[in-house]
C-alpha cells in the first residue's frame, strides 16, 4: 500500500494494523478539531478518541475509500457535538489562548488578532463553534456544512448569519477600545 | 481583514495549538471494538510504520499519571467497619477500616494503609506563570490516586514546545517496586462506559468477566504474576507490576445518574506480593466491595407514574440527538409506539429520491446502568421497485448521557449518494 485510500481499503476489510496508520496520520488533525469545538484538552481527546472508535465501526459502510477524509471530520465533529450533548451543553470550557503559554509571532504579524477572533469564537456555542469551523477551518460549502452537523440549509444560513454578525459587533467594539 | 478572512486564518487547523497527549494512538487502539476482517489483506508496505507504532506502545506505557492539587486524598477521621461483612473470602483477622471519599468513589481501607492523591508536578519554568488548571492542559491525566501498602513512584517527562508551535503533552509513568507483603490500589481513568459494556461496542476479552460495583455493571480480571491485564482484546500492549504476585483489574463505567457531567470511568488496578497473597486479596476485594459512586448511584423509580415520565424524558432525549431541530429522526413517535408514514431522508441523513412509506417505531426499556435504552426502528413493505426493509438504532442513555449505537441496518431504497464533496 502507498498511500491513504489503500491504508482505508484494508482498514474497512478489518485490517487493525491499517488502521492505527490511520490513527497515527489522523489524530493530531482531529485532535485539534474537536478542540477547536470543545476549547477542552482533555474534552478533545475523548472526542477525537471516540471519533476513531467510530470510524472503525463504522468505515464497512464507506464505499468509496476515497472520501475518508471528509467522512472521517464529519464524524469526529459530530463525536464532539455530541460529547456536548451528553454533558448538557454546559461543560465548563476553557480559553484556548490558556492553551498557548507565549505565542510566537509569525511572518504575518496576526498573532494579536488571531488570538483575539480565537477568543471570540470561543465565547460562541458550541453548535455555532462547529459551524464556524467546518465553514471557515474546513473551507466547507454550506450545503455540506449543514449535512455534517444534520440541519437544514436554512438553519445552517441563518445560524452563519447570526454568528458573523455577533463577530463583527464584538470585533468593532475591540477595536474601538 | 474581513471577518471572514480572519476566521478562516484564526481556525485553520495547522494554527490551533495542541497536540493529542503522549500515547494517544496507543489509548484508541486499546479502545476499539473487535470487528472481523472482511477478507485477508496483507499490509507489507506499512510493515514499517506498524513497527514504529509497537515500539511506541512499548516505550510509552498508557498509564499516564496525572497532575493534582496534591496532599492526601480525601479520607474521615472515622474509622468505619461497616463494609468488612461484603467480602465473599473475609481476612482471617478482620481489620480496622478507613472511609475514604476521593476522586468520584467512597470505600472503605485498611487503616494501616495509605492513600495518597497522584503527585503533583514540578511543572517547567514556561508554565509556572499559568494557573494550576492551565499547566494540567499540558499533561495527560490518568491516574488519580494510590491507596495501599505502598505508593508508587511517579515520573513525568516535560511538555515540549516544538518547532511547529504546538506542545508536545508531558507524560507521567508508575514506577511499580512491590516489597514483601504489599498491596497497592491504583486509581484512574477507564475506559470502557456503561453504553459501551452495555451495547458490547466495546468487545470483552476472554480474561474478563463481569460483576457489580457500586450498583452498576464493571468488568473483572484477575492474572498471576506481575503482568497487568489490558483487559482488551484489540490492545496488545502490557504493563508489569514489579515485583507483584498477582494484579487485577476492575473497570468501572462511573455513574450517570447524578452527575453535571459525563461521568468519570475509572480503572482499579491492584498489584499484591506475598506472603499470604490470599489475605491481601481477601482485603482488595473488600475495598472493592465496599466501593460507592460519589454522588451514589439513583436508581430508577419503582413507581410506575414516575417510570412512565421518566421513559417519556428518555423517549425525548434520544429523539434530540444530537440537535433539537434534525429533520432525520422526525418520523419517529413522541411516545412508545409505532407511526406510519413518509420520509424523503433517512435517519443517518441521507437524502431520497422519491418519498419512502415507512412505520417508524420507538420503544424504551430500563437498563443495568440505571437509565434508559430507547430502540428505534424504521420499517418499509416491499413493492415494485424495492424490497421491504429493516432499519434499527439503540440509543443507551443514563441519566445525564448517552450514546447512539446504529443497529444493522439494511441500505434504505431511493438513496442518493452521498454529495460529492464535503471537504
Amino acid at each position: 500500500m502507498e498511500n491513504k485510500r489503500d491504508l482505508v481499503t484494508a482498514a474497512r476489510d478489518g485490517d487493525r494494523d491499517a488502521f492505527a496508520q490511520l490513527v497515527g496520520l489522523e489524530s493530531r488533525d482531529a485532535y485539534r478539531l474537536a478542540l477547536s469545538i470543545l476549547r477542552n484538552p482533555h474534552d478533545a481527546e475523548d472526542a477525537a478518541q471516540e471519533a476513531f472508535v467510530r470510524a472503525w465501526r463504522e468505515l464497512p459502510a464507506l464505499r468509496d475509500a476515497d472520501r475518508w477524509l471528509p467522512w472521517f471530520r464529519r464524524v469526529t465533529v459530530n463525536s464532539a457535538l455530541e460529547l456536548n450533548w451528553r454533558r448538557g451543553n454546559g461543560h465548563a470550557t476553557i480559553a484556548l489562548g490558556e492553551l498557548e503559554p507565549k505565542p510566537l509571532p509569525d511572518e504575518t504579524g496576526h498573532v494579536a488578532t488571531r488570538d483575539q477572533v480565537q477568543r471570540l469564537v470561543g465565547c460562541l456555542s458550541q453548535e455555532d463553534r462547529a459551524l464556524l469551523v467546518l465553514r471557515f477551518g474546513l473551507d466547507l460549502e454550506l450545503p455540506d456544512v449543514a449535512a455534517a452537523l444534520r440541519i437544514p440549509l436554512g438553519t445552517a444560513k441563518s445560524r452563519l448569519h447570526r454568528a458573523l454578525a455577533r463577530l463583527r459587533t464584538q470585533l468593532e467594539a475591540t477595536d474601538g477600545r | 481583514m474581513d471577518v471572514e478572512s480572519l476566521l478562516r486564518d484564526a481556525l485553520d487547523l495547522k494554527r490551533i495549538p495542541g497536540e493529542p497527549g503522549f500515547g494517544f494512538e496507543q489509548w484508541v487502539m486499546r479502545s476499539l471494538p473487535d470487528r472481523p476482517r472482511r477478507r485477508s489483506r496483507l499490509v507489507p508496505a506499512f510493515a514499517g510504520l506498524a513497527a514504529v507504532l509497537a515500539i511506541a506502545v512499548v516505550a510509552a506505557p498508557w498509564y499516564l499519571g496525572g497532575l493534582s492539587k496534591g496532599g492526601p486524598a480525601g479520607v474521615s477521621a472515622s474509622p468505619s467497619a461497616s463494609s468488612a461483612t461484603a467480602v465473599a473470602t473475609p481476612t482471617p483477622t478482620p481489620a480496622i477500616l478507613t472511609h475514604a471519599r476521593s476522586w468520584g468513589l467512597e470505600f472503605d481501607y485498611p487503616a494501616a494503609w495509605r492513600l495518597n492523591d497522584a503527585p503533583p508536578i514540578v511543572v517547567p519554568t514556561a508554565l509556572q506563570g499559568f494557573s494550576p488548571a492551565a499547566q494540567s492542559n499540558y499533561y495527560v491525566r490518568r491516574v488519580f490516586g494510590y491507596a495501599g501498602t505502598a505508593t508508587p513512584e511517579t515520573v513525568c517527562s516535560d511538555p515540549v514546545h516544538q518547532k511547529s508551535g504546538a506542545w508536545s503533552l508531558g507524560v507521567c509513568s508508575s514506577v511499580w517496586s512491590l516489597a514483601p507483603g504489599d498491596v497497592v490500589l491504583r486509581f484512574q481513568k477507564g475506559e470502557a462506559s456503561g453504553m459501551a459494556m452495555m451495547s458490547g461496542s466495546l468487545s470483552r476479552p476472554p480474561s474478563v468477566t463481569t460483576t457489580t460495583v457500586g450498583g452498576l455493571p464493571a468488568w473483572f480480571s484477575r492474572s498471576s504474576g506481575s503482568v497487568i491485564d489490558p483487559q482488551s482484546s484489540v490492545f496488545r500492549d502490557t504493563e508489569t507490576a514489579t515485583g507483584a504476585d498477582e494484579t487485577m483489574v476492575w473497570q468501572l463505567p462511573g455513574n450517570g445518574t447524578n452527575l453535571p457531567s459525563t461521568p468519570t470511568l475509572f480503572r482499579i488496578v491492584a498489584a499484591l506480593r506475598g506472603p499470604n497473597v490470599q489475605a491481601l486479596e481477601a482485603e482488595v476485594q473488600a475495598v472493592v466491595a465496599s466501593m460507592k459512586y460519589d454522588p451514589a448511584v439513583i436508581p430508577l423509580p419503582s413507581d410506575p407514574a414516575a417510570r412512565t415520565t421518566q421513559s417519556l424524558q428518555a423517549l425525548t432525549r434520544a429523539l434530540g440527538y444530537p440537535f433539537a431541530d434534525s429533520r432525520t429522526l422526525d418520523c419517529f413517535p413522541r411516545v412508545p409506539g409505532s407511526r406510519d408514514t413518509t420520509v424523503t431522508f433517512t435517519p443517518s441523513e441521507r437524502t431520497l429520491s422519491k418519498p419512502l412509506p415507512v412505520t417508524c417505531s420507538a420503544a424504551t426499556d430500563p437498563n443495568s446502568m440505571e437509565g434508559w435504552t430507547v430502540t428505534l426502528t424504521v420499517t418499509w413493505q416491499a413493492a415494485s421497485d424495492r424490497h421491504a426493509g429493516l432499519w434499527t438504532a439503540q440509543v443507551y442513555l443514563d441519566q445525564q448521557g448517552g450514546s447512539f449505537i446504529p443497529g444493522d441496518s439494511a441500505e434504505f431504497p431511493y438513496e442518493l449518494p452521498l454529495a460529492p464533496q464535503l471537504g
